[in-house]
């Protein structure tokens, strides 16, 4: 029961949170809520006149300043914004609330948040915006575990998913789990309190081999998470090359429809763009990046940094070549850069005649395609597919989506392997015990049930207790 | 007005009232001590034993504060047996065997010869009050007395009513008058009132029994006391006699199930299932071919013998049927006959920490009325209530053992929190910090306690403080000093070492024993028990789940202090359903760690708790909705 405390909050703290899922849309929103909010709000956020004053449930545009920055213009302003202004006890929480609306690069809305924090607020625990809804009866709790999971739901898929553990699909599957080792904790509590009753307790070697498919049930589960990781927050698939590959029309392509300014002009792509297509399923995110090349333009350069830090969250890099055309330093740059990361090359402009020579590509996994005309798409979409296939998981019905289910999962297996170990090793039963009741509190974490009495009761229905 | 003045007085000396009475006694209150019957002070209603697995601890944990059950039960024990040895220390318990003439006569003995405490044999009418405070009680004989404090230990006397078989009469134990008046005029005082049942087998005779039909259990050679006081040696007086019931036993039950009045449907009260009755075990357990009985012996100067696992509410001569079926009893002779009691219990929702009704100030109960069953847990609640009372009238704070204190504090946390619907029993798997709560430190954790209220006396002190010294020198040897690996223990089991390792290195090779390495001169020590010995052994070679609990203990203790003001609106708490509202307004805990352990209390509930706290702390309520 102590496990439910982990969430120890202090309402007297401002808060702060990007409310959007990462790179969902064009548009991220960052929230902060409690008492310094609008303090916070007037600090960085330069307003369209000098007389403009922040006022109750209306949105103002204006200029999102990093204080902290170096005195560079196009460095100290974060963003454009637009900012929203709730009082309390009229918003969400029932305590001010700033919504800070920004494009929606992670970036951007990461910095937003570390201004807010070097004032003084802190990063919202999870379901702290909602916790403090409910204690300021804002909406009750049944409403509360319901919101999160459909803010979230973006695909088809998802929403399945979100259905499913609402109606209790992840609680189904653990009480079967949670039964048997139930059944294990009494049996091994009713040999120490009982032993003046014939009580029968199976040798430690049987006990630990019922433990076991236990152990490895959730170690499966554990898993699923990668999954459901990938159907929750879509998978980052950075577009990169040289400049004047064609990334940004691949991207127009790949996302059916003509979000990047396509020009002849080398590095026209100067910040990251981002659009997610639903494919089986799974948002994916596609990153339009700037081009790679040695620079001396300040804003290109910065575009080149930001490429290469979109390179480090992405989970596939699709390394675009120019079919056409030799490869250069630039293009091998690039492939040095990406060595690091899972990658498919794209060979693009494959309706022009070919002269790269991919020897040199040593049979790294490649796709030949034409963003102009379209040929060789379907290819591609399929490469993507069985990359998504690889984060399938085996077990069907039931997908881990919230990393707290992941850790929980996680810390419940571990108990139970490390139960099971110590049995075979002889250890006593009451410490053997310890870590089977962590197990047990952690699967308890997830459903919400309590422990104590369900061990009494089965010891009492299991065995003949009593003189 | 008053004839008698006291600051305490106690209602009954069954073990809650002796325990409580001798604490406050001894802690220097006036205190007085009633009883319908002096002759049966700390009569042992039921099986002549005390401890047991987890009872055990309790008597360890009394005798510890200052308590006196430890003690007595040395004394009149006859056999002793320390339980669970297969397992780690921290589940050993202690039981013995008492001669129950002995025992009554050891507790009136040191009752007797408690300063400030006066025993008095009358029988209780009536509670007074003035307003919601406790002042004093009336007697049969129309005598009022005056208490600051009244603590009630009335046991299964109130409302008493015994099965027979189809017969039923109201009595508090067998062959004693119940307490009907004084039920009465506690009935209207609005508490939440329950009734429970219990039951007692039947007791034979000795010379009409053929042991030889029996498996004997005998007690352990080296006898193991409750007190940490007790220095003479103990000696094991009588053995145990084990059987089991078998499939003709249970037909002859079966049989005759419709003359049972738990089945009948007159028995209303629950009765515990951890201690059923023979016809409850046939009933609902009909996959079990036998059931375990034991003889046990009441007593050195008495043939009567106690047929423990054969409770039951039977007709006598069903009764007589089935002991007659029995290998070894066929011509077994009855002495009295088991029975089943129902009585009246309060919900011990109605009584804070420190065992004061939440009604009635200066008003205690401990023992059964708070829904309890044993002798171990009645003296437990006896002493934590005799305690208390008498640190109101000293005008102190309260004494409140906490979860990761003591099997007590576990008990009337259980209690006070969640109530009971059967009679409460402790367990082991009650105590979450079991591997710390040990019968060879309850010294160490409570008797500092007890030395504080002035409830440990020099000579208990001094004990305590040369046997924790004892232990301490021990420890210390085993953490620094270095092996001789010459020694024959090392040669004859052929180990050999590259260098000298520390005996703590040594002691975590699971082959090794700390007694064997004592047993052996290896290491020289003064005297100690054995389950000090095993304890340090223990704490070496499972270090990892110490630390482990330890850091149980901590989340405990963090949780704990938090506390949650007496005045707490609950009712005005946005986010809170109407149910947790009713429940935390009844019980109002003390700490989150409390309301957390209330049945029904989510985890979201919790966080809205917290919040409410340190919205409370800082002086400020949420605009616009309280």
């Amino acid at each position: 029961m102590l496990e439910g405390l982990h969430k120890i909050v202090s309402s007297d703290e401002t808060i702060v949170a990007i409310s959007t899922p990462i790179g969902r849309s064009g548009i991220g929103v960052v929230r902060l809520s409690g008492m310094e909010a609008c303090a916070i709000a007037n600090r960085f956020f330069r307003m369209p006149s000098a007389n403009s004053f922040l006022e109750h449930r209306t949105a103002m545009v204006g200029v999102w300043l990093d204080a902290n920055a170096p005195e560079v213009a196009e460095v100290a302003e974060v963003d454009e914004v637009v900012v929203t202004f709730f009082r309390a006890p009229h918003s969400y929480t029932g305590e001010d609330v700033i919504e800070i609306s920004a494009h929606g690069n992670p970036l951007t809305l990461k910095r937003i948040v570390e201004t807010a924090k070097s004032a003084g607020a802190r990063i919202a625990a999870p379901g702290e915006f909602t916790l403090r809804a409910v204690a300021h009866g804002k909406m009750d709790l049944v409403q509360a575990e319901a919101v999160r999971d459909f803010i979230d739901a973006q695909t088809e898929q998802q929403a399945r998913t979100a259905m499913r553990q609402m109606e209790g699909g992840l609680s189904k599957h653990i009480r079967p789990v949670k039964e048997k080792l139930i059944d294990v904790i009494a049996h091994l509590e009713a040999g120490i309190d009982f032993a003046e009753d014939d009580v029968d307790v199976p040798a430690n070697t049987a006990i630990a081999e019922s433990i076991q498919p236990l152990a490895d049930e959730l170690l499966r589960w554990e898993k699923t998470f990668e999954y459901g990781r990938m159907l929750n927050q879509g998978l980052l698939l950075a577009i990169l090359g040289k400049p004047n590959v064609g990334k940004s029309s691949l991207f127009n392509q790949l996302i059916a429809r003509d979000r990047a300014i396509v020009t002849e002009i080398p590095g026209t792509t100067r910040d990251v763009l981002t659009e997610t297509i639903s494919m089986d399923g799974v948002p994916l995110r596609f990153a339009d990046t700037a081009g790679v090349r040695q620079t001396t333009d300040r804003v290109e350069s910065i575009g080149v940094s930001r490429t290469f830090e979109t390179l480090a969250d992405a989970d596939l890099a699709l390394v675009v070549l120019d079919g056409s055309a030799s490869i250069d330093d630039d293009d091998r740059c690039v492939l040095q850069r990406t060595g690091q990361t899972r990658h498919l090359i794209v060979i693009n402009k494959a309706d022009l005649p070919q002269i790269i020579e991919t020897t040199a590509l040593n049979g790294a996994p490649r796709v030949a395609v034409s963003a102009r005309t379209g040929e060789g798409l379907d290819d591609l979409r399929d490469a993507l597919k069985s990359f998504l296939l690889e984060h399938k998981t085996d077990v069907a019905s039931l997908v881990l989506t919230s990393a707290r289910q992941h850790e929980v999962i996680g810390r419940s297996a571990r108990s139970l392997g490390a139960a099971a170990e110590a049995l075979n090793r002889q250890v006593p039963h009451e410490m053997v015990l310890l870590d089977l009741y962590s197990a047990l509190s952690a699967l308890d974490e997830l459903t919400g049930d309590v422990v104590t009495e369900d061990i009494l009761d089965r010891i009492f229905s299991t065995f003949c207790i009593g003189k | 007005m008053f004839d008698e003045t006291y600051d305490v007085v106690v209602v009954g000396a069954g073990h809650a009232g002796c325990e409580a009475a001798h604490a406050a006694a001894r802690m220097g209150l006036n205190t007085a001590l009633y009883t319908m019957n002096v002759d049966l002070i700390a009569q042992m209603s039921c099986n002549p034993a005390i401890g047991g697995i987890a009872k055990g601890h309790l008597v360890r944990e009394i005798d510890a504060l200052g308590g006196i059950m430890g003690l007595a039960g040395d004394e009149a024990g006859i056999q002793f047996r320390l339980l669970n040895t297969s397992r780690g220390p921290a589940v050993w318990s202690p039981r013995a065997q008492a001669d129950k003439a002995g025992y009554r006569y050891v507790m009136r003995r040191i009752l007797e010869r408690t300063a400030n405490l006066f025993i008095k044999q009358a029988e209780v009418t009536e509670i007074l009050f003035e307003g919601n405070r406790v002042a004093g009680i009336e007697l049969l004989d129309g005598r009022r007395v005056s208490a600051k404090t009244v603590v009630l230990t009335t046991g299964t006397f109130l409302n008493g009513l015994i099965h027979i078989g189809e017969k039923r009469f109201p009595a508090g134990r067998n062959g004693e008058p119940a307490s009907i008046t004084l039920a009465n005029g506690i009935r209207n005082l609005g508490f939440d009132w329950g009734r429970l049942k219990t039951g007692t087998p039947p007791r034979l005779d000795r010379r009409t029994i053929d042991f030889a039909a029996f498996e004997p259990q005998h007690g352990d050679p080296e006898p193991t006391p409750f007190s940490f006081r007790t220095t003479a040696r103990l000696e094991n007086r009588i053995c145990c006699y084990i059987t089991h019931t078998d499939e003709k036993i249970h037909s002859i039950i079966r049989s005759n199930m419709n003359r049972s009045p738990l089945y009948s449907g007159q028995i209303k009260g629950i009765g515990p299932r951890y201690c059923p009755s023979i016809e409850d075990k046939v009933v609902k357990f009909q996959d079990k071919d036998r059931h375990q009985i034991v003889l046990e012996p009441e007593g050195i100067d008495t043939h009567e013998i106690y047929v423990n696992g054969m409770s039951t509410s039977l007709p006598i001569d069903v009764q007589r049927e089935i002991l007659s079926s029995m290998k070894g009893l066929e011509s077994a002779q009855m002495i009295r006959p088991g029975y089943a009691i129902e009585y009246d219990f309060v919900q011990p929702t109605e009584l804070h920490p420190w065992l004061e009704t939440k009604k009635i100030e200066g008003f205690f109960f401990a023992g059964q009325i708070n829904g309890t069953t044993g002798y171990e847990e009645a003296g437990a609640q006896g002493l934590i209530a005799g305690i208390n009372a008498a640190l109101k009238v000293r005008g102190e704070e309260y004494l409140v053992l906490d979860r990761a204190d003591a099997y007590i504090g576990i008990m009337v946390d259980d209690l006070v929190t969640k109530g009971t619907n059967e009679p409460y029993r402790m367990f082991t798997s009650r105590a979450e910090f079991r591997l710390n709560l040990r019968i060879d430190n309850a010294d160490e954790r409570l008797t500092p306690i007890g030395r504080r209220i002035g409830l440990v006396t020099d000579e208990h002190w001094n004990q305590y403080l040369e046997r924790r010294a004892r232990i301490a020198r021990l420890r210390d040897l085993v953490q620094h000093a270095r092996v001789d690996t010459s020694h024959s223990f090392f040669v004859s089991r052929g180990l050999e070492f590259r260098s000298r390792p520390s005996f703590v290195e040594l002691v975590r090779r699971p082959e090794i024993r700390l007694a064997d390495l004592i047993g052996e001169g290896v290491i020289q020590t003064e005297t100690l028990r054995r389950e000090d010995i095993v304890s340090l052994e223990t704490s070496i070679k499972y270090e990892g789940y110490l630390k482990q609990q330890d850091r149980e203990v901590e989340k405990l203790r963090k949780a704990e202090s938090k506390r949650l003001p007496a005045d707490f609106n609950y009712a005005g708490m946005a986010g809170l359903s109407r149910e947790i509202v009713e429940k935390l307004s009844r019980i109002r805990p003390k700490s989150i760690a409390q309301a957390s352990r209330i049945p029904g209390i989510t985890p979201a509930a919790i966080s809205i708790l917290l919040f409410h706290l340190e919205m409370k702390r800082n002086h400020r309520e949420p605009e616009g909705v309280v």
